[in-house]
């Protein structure tokens, strides 16, 4: 109980949510309209669609794994670090952590690579992380760019969750009947 | 109703219970009813050409172990496919369409979705065992599509070393499962679209790869293309081997076992990797524009290689069918042995992501052993892989549905027709569903060969070959316009616009 009480409110985890879906979502769709064009030379729409539902289900889980590890940080940490500010902290953290993510992928073009030097480094890289999250806090440009950026995301919660929930269905539907 | 007993509900819960479970075990009745019917194995080598074939005449003797299978079956020497590639040499095989009718024309593309039903597994029936297993991801996209009429799908990764596969865990959608996870999601070598898991998953697949040792490239256990599958041949040929023994105890069974090797990357084991060191030299031949220029020392080299890979997976066959030979499963089994499609590795061109139909790339194996065969049968006549369903089915006793665009194999029923016309279509980069503007068709008519190259340069052209004369397939006869051109020419416009009349417009 005492660990739960810790947790950030609820008002407050939906604009860190929004942020880590409009990154892991928009990811998936950028990539997802690539394929699509030579899809369309064999597929039907409602095949699409399918494959899409798949993309929905996975990310849904993505973005669930990626807030509950914020959260955590958040409850473990102490208050005055994390969860004070956690709209801008942990916004800021998942956009940090997010855009790593993004760039060592970025790097899996060739068959054979392996972001060693990035694993090599990744201390380094995740307490330079860490401070910048810090000064997200202690700067009040910084946080309210952050928290501003973070409430306008909070839109596409509306896009995502219901489609999300929608192809988690027809996963269902198609893998049990 | 309200005039039934509690003895007359229980008699009729009774009734309708054993009638669910009779409605189960049916097909299993029948087949025990059944089980004089002869067994149906395939075997398909994946890009495997005839033309590196010793049994066909290879200088290199790459297949010592088809040539004693051959001494107990049909051999077919100018079997080709009806595509360059996977997809559509697959589906020509399992449908007994040409590809302009099945639809499967695209890297990855799926059967025209109304004609689903007409495949191998469906016409073979229920009384028939049905397995399929392929290690090539392409065929499995079409195996998803026929799933209801397979009673077995082995998963794309049995057999395997090291693998991360996903979409075989989502038996009732592998199609669009394979298609979501393995070619979109968790796609290796490109930046996975999925961008938590897919990352995690590419780091840790290469992680384990380094740390089994799979890094690199040649003297490395098999790799199937760039999925995340490694494995060795000793060991898929001994899954291979248990599952017809398992099948066996359940005649009769109908197993299309759809094999990578010897696909690139060449992989052979350590024991094959010194063969062929020797002074011969494949016939130069002038790069083709639509080539990709490989230097002829460099592709040299690189067939050597392929040849290893062959002699390997020979090998592997012959202890495979010594030792089902020993367990007396060949007893009642048709055994048949085939490609998808061929192998290029000239003209500057290697592999077979091309629009050419050079011999090469569509000159395959075919060879079927019957039941208590002990003499070879060679057969000159020209023959095409949508000839096999409908040879099959004739063997088996069943009728040959009206939807099957192939003839029986001659000696197999077929009576060998030397002006029959033979197609093979390239068109992956046209729309599935749409007339067909940019493709390469390769007609054969007896003796000759017609290209015609459609849509890929501002104007269309064409090659033509004398192959009884010209084995190789260097001398054009087009420029000279001999006589018997013009009515092979008219019949494969004619053929191609008749194929294109259900799309035109689109």
């Amino acid at each position: 109980m005492i660990f739960l009480n810790r947790v950030p409110k609820r008002k407050d985890i939906l604009p860190v949510y929004a942020v880590i879906v409009l990154m892991v979502y928009g990811w998936t769709i950028l990539k997802f309209s690539y394929y699509v064009p030579s899809w369309l030379y064999f597929l039907n729409l409602s095949e699409i669609l399918i494959v899409f539902s798949y993309s929905m289900a996975v990310n849904l889980l993505e973005s669930l794994s990626i807030l509950i590890g914020v959260v955590t940080i958040a409850a473990i940490l102490p208050q005055k670090w994390f969860a004070e500010m956690f709209v801008a902290r942990g916004a800021g953290l998942s956009i940090l952590l997010l855009g790593l993510m993004m760039y060592v992928a970025n790097q899996f073009n060739t068959k054979g690579y392996y972001p060693s030097e990035i694993i090599h480094w990744s201390p380094i890289i995740f307490v330079f992380m860490g401070m910048f999250v810090y000064l997200i806090g202690r700067i009040t440009f910084l946080r309210n760019a952050v928290e501003c950026f973070a409430d306008r995301t909070i839109i596409f919660l509306y896009i995502s969750i219901p489609f999300s929930v929608l192809a988690f269905i027809v996963v269902l539907m198609r893998n049990l009947i | 109703m309200s005039n039934l007993s509690r003895r007359d509900f229980l008699k009729l819960a009774g009734l309708a219970s054993g009638a669910v479970a009779m409605s189960h075990l049916t097909p299993r009745l029948m087949r025990n009813q059944t089980s004089d019917l002869p067994n149906i194995i395939i075997f398909v080598f994946d890009a495997m050409s005839a033309r590196n074939l010793s049994l066909y005449g290879y200088e290199r003797n790459t297949t010592p172990n088809f040539h004693k299978f051959a001494k107990r079956a049909n051999v077919y020497h100018r079997h080709r496919s009806s595509g360059n590639f996977t997809t559509p040499g697959t589906a020509s095989l399992l449908t007994g369409t040409y590809p302009w009718t099945h639809r499967a024309i695209n890297l990855g593309g799926l059967i025209a979705r109304d004609l689903v039903d007409h495949n191998i597994f469906s016409a073979f029936g229920s009384d028939y065992n049905r397995l399929a297993f392929s290690q090539n991801m392409l065929p499995n996209y079409l195996l998803g599509q026929f799933a209801r009429d397979i009673e077995t799908i082995l998963p794309f990764s049995s057999f395997g070393i090291l693998e991360q596969i996903y979409g075989e865990s989502f038996t009732n959608d592998m199609s669009l499962a394979y298609r979501s996870f393995d070619d979109f999601l968790f796609k290796e070598a490109k930046p996975p679209s999925s961008l938590v898991f897919g990352l995690i998953d590419q780091i840790l697949f290469r992680r384990q790869q380094a740390r089994a040792g799979l890094d690199g490239d040649y003297g490395l256990p098999p790799r199937a293309g760039a999925e995340d599958l490694f494995f060795r041949l000793t060991d898929v040929f001994d899954g291979v081997n248990s599952t017809i023994r398992d099948l066996a105890a359940n005649s009769p069974f109908l197993a299309y076992l759809h094999l990578w090797a010897p696909h690139e990357p060449y992989r052979p084991a350590k024991e094959y990797q010194n063969l062929f060191q020797d002074n011969y030299s494949p016939v130069r031949k002038p790069d083709h524009r639509f080539g990709d220029h490989i230097e002829y020392y460099k592709l040299k080299t690189h067939r050597r290689i392929y040849d290893q890979y062959i002699a390997n997976v020979d090998a592997e066959f012959g202890r495979l069918i010594d030792d089902l030979d020993k367990s007396g499963v060949l007893e009642n089994s048709y055994v048949v042995v085939t490609s998808d499609h061929g192998q290029s590795l000239e003209r500057g061109l290697e592999f077979h992501f091309t629009n050419l139909l050079y011999e090469p790339l569509m000159h395959i194996p075919l060879l079927i052993s019957a039941p208590g065969q002990s003499k070879r049968k060679d057969i000159y006549f020209p023959t095409n892989n949508v000839d096999l369903l409908p040879t099959l089915l004739w063997l088996v006793g069943r009728s040959i549905p009206d939807w099957i665009e192939g003839k029986l194999l001659p000696g197999l029923g077929g009576v060998g027709d030397m002006e029959r016309s033979l197609f093979t279509l390239e068109a992956k980069t046209n729309r599935a569903f749409a007339s067909l503007s940019q493709a390469t068709v390769a007609m054969i008519k007896g003796n000759y060969k017609l290209i015609y190259y459609k849509g890929f340069e501002s104007e269309d052209s064409f090659e033509f070959y004398d192959l009884e004369n010209d084995y190789e397939e260097l001398n054009d006869l087009y420029p000279a316009q001999p006589v018997t051109l013009k009515a092979i020419k008219d019949e494969l416009l004619e053929k191609l616009d008749s194929v294109n009349a259900k799309y035109r417009g689109r």
